[in-house]
């Protein structure tokens, strides 16, 4: 833990179930999911298809109800979406007839400060997230990498108490993904943000994650919790390191048979009979 | 399938054992083993070495010269084809009038002010018939792509009405309104707000959902991303609707002026039928032509100006 982490969780979810449908052709995705985030920590959330892993997001960010259970933020039950839980999908989700600037500015258009205090919190994000020069830019003029950052330049813009990242770097390619990870552990460091991010990844989620969560499928659970005890500088290079890879290695066993079990819920003839 | 057996085996015996035989077997990719040794090679075809047919090549862009000349070509040849039938005589002057006759005659409408009174009389039914439908449509439409409610109330109903010809309303609007201009404008209303209702609905409802979420989280109100998310989302494909439905607009207004009119580009028409002047009616067809593919053009470079944020 870091010296970041004050008193209690920002974040605590208390039993939280969610099922799909209803009535007798309900599917249970999550059940009863304890989990809290202290002030300032990075914690991955991995978990095969399936999981219930994007689902749980949602529920954290207030875009659905949980059919049970609570979830807390700062001692209060959340009720409904809000600029203190900011969400960032695996596709940018930019708005297209927006200028980088303006897609940050979104969020703090709608609160009653100042024009110039407004550009100048841009300002600061556009710089933080190395997007000044593109700040004119409209986002079918930047690559894949440039609009997940504006993604997040635009979360992290209204100040949220948890940054939510639902697969944030999958649809990126392999060396603009590594670049986004480091930029994301720089992000962490500097604005001193909680980050819940979901992944499939288990290499990025032992990588970026003080903590791995590992979900289970049919239906979603917390399967373990395991702490990364590697240092907080982290580099691309500690991924050849054997203390990396054994955390590694153990979080993928453990998320490949959740996987198995996953599978063995359906029909030889649907897996191939794998 | 005898080698995949015991895994589809451990598979099925529980997750608890499966949890084991995953942390074991490596993972081994489905498929039937040997029997593919029997089967002939399959053929290939003999492809000729591509010598591009640029213009047949699908999807592919052409050279900008040709294109301007295609395009050049599409309208020169039906004139062309005019001019040679009326030159050779081929057909009666009565029935096809030579294109310089059709010129004379509409600068002759025009010298005489008849071309432009008519005109604007037609603009004026379109500006109220038109924006009439639009004022309707347009709103009618956003609630129905924004609003699922709203869409079960009325896509049932305009999704009836908009298959009524227009045309056939005229004998009612006539009983109803009587021959003045209201019956007309009415008609034009008709004729383009069911199917305007129905493409802003669906241009409305092309906001994609994790925009709409993403808003939420960034603290909009409802009313915030119906504003500053839908509104600006679903514009240009408003615009679009726009553009196809004032097309429908132009021809029911020579629908309705054929019928009971005293003025307008349609009106002009029955009256030039009645003294056989055909090249009167080829002029005004032509000036018809002339006035939508301006509109067309405008409407579609807005279009283009407003959704210039499109990929």
């Amino acid at each position: 833990m870091t010296d970041r982490a004050a008193a209690g969780p920002v974040l605590r979810l208390h039993g939280v179930v969610m099922d799909f449908g209803a009535g007798g052709r309900a599917v249970r995705v999550l059940d009863s999911v304890d989990l809290a985030l202290d002030r300032g920590e990075f914690v991955c959330l991995v978990g095969a298809s399936g999981s219930g892993k994007s689902t749980l997001l949602s529920l954290i960010a207030g875009l659905q109800r949980p059919t049970a259970g609570q979830i807390v933020l700062n001692g209060q039950p959340i009720a409904g979406p809000g600029p203190d839980r900011g969400l960032v999908f695996q596709t940018g989700s930019l708005f297209p007839w927006r200028t980088v600037a303006a897609n940050v500015a979104f969020g703090l258009e709608l609160l009653p400060i100042p024009r110039a205090e407004r550009n100048r919190r841009v300002q600061w994000y556009l710089a933080e997230t190395g997007l000044a020069e593109l700040a004119g830019s409209l986002p079918k003029q930047l690559s894949g990498g440039q609009r997940q950052r504006v993604a997040i330049a635009r979360a992290l813009a209204g100040e949220p108490e948890v940054l939510l990242l639902d697969e944030p770097f999958g649809a990126l390619d392999v060396q603009t993904k590594e670049d986004m990870q480091v930029f994301i552990r720089d992000v962490w460091r500097d604005t001193g943000t909680t980050v819940l991010m979901v992944t499939h990844d288990v290499e990025e989620a032992v990588l970026l994650g003080q903590r791995v969560v590992v979900l289970s499928c049919d239906p979603g659970r917390i399967a373990t919790e395991m702490p990364v005890p590697l240092p907080a500088d982290r580099t691309l290079d500690l991924r050849r390191t054997p203390e990396f890879l054994a955390i590694r290695q153990t979080v993928e066993d453990l998320v490949r048979a959740q996987h198995r079990k996953h599978l063995a819920g359906w029909p030889a003839a649907v897996t191939g009979a794998g | 399938m005898a080698a995949v057996a015991p895994t589809a085996g451990a598979a099925a015996a529980g997750p608890a054992v499966a949890g084991v035989v995953a942390a074991t077997t490596p993972v081994r990719l489905a498929g039937a083993a040997g029997g593919r040794e029997s089967w002939p090679a399959l053929p290939r075809r003999r492809r000729r070495p591509a010598r591009a047919p640029r213009l047949l090549a699908i999807g592919a862009p052409i050279p900008a010269g040709i294109r301007w000349a295609l395009r050049l070509l599409s309208l020169a040849t039906p004139l062309a084809i005019w001019y040679a039938l009326s030159a050779s005589h081929a057909v009666d002057a009565t029935f096809l009038p030579s294109p310089s006759a059709v010129w004379s005659a509409g600068v002759d409408m025009l010298r005489s002010g008849v071309l432009l009174h008519d005109t604007a009389a037609s603009v004026r039914r379109i500006l109220l018939g038109f924006g009439l439908g639009v004022a309707i449509s347009v709103p009618l439409g956003f609630a129905m792509g924004t609003f699922r409610a709203a869409q079960a109330v009325f896509e049932p109903l305009v999704g009836l009405l908009r298959y009524l010809p227009a045309s056939a309303f005229i004998p009612l609007l006539i009983i109803w309104l009587g021959l003045g201009e209201p019956p007309k404008v009415t008609l034009l209303v008709i004729g383009v707000v069911f199917f305007n209702t129905l493409m802003t609905a669906d241009a409305v409802r092309l906001v994609p959902r994790e925009l709409l979420d993403v808003s939420y989280t960034l603290g909009a109100t409802r009313t915030e991303v119906i504003r500053k998310v839908v509104l600006p989302h679903s514009l240009p494909g408003i615009i679009d609707a726009m553009r196809v439905n004032v097309a429908a607009a132009w021809n029911f207004v020579v629908v309705a002026e054929l019928i009971a009119a005293t003025s307008g580009l349609g009106y002009r028409i029955t009256r030039a039928q009645r003294f056989l002047q055909t090249d009167r009616i080829f002029a005004v067809l032509v000036v018809i032509g002339l006035i939508g593919l301006t509109l067309d053009v405008l409407l579609r470079l807005l279009r283009e100006w407003v959704g210039r944020w499109a990929a």
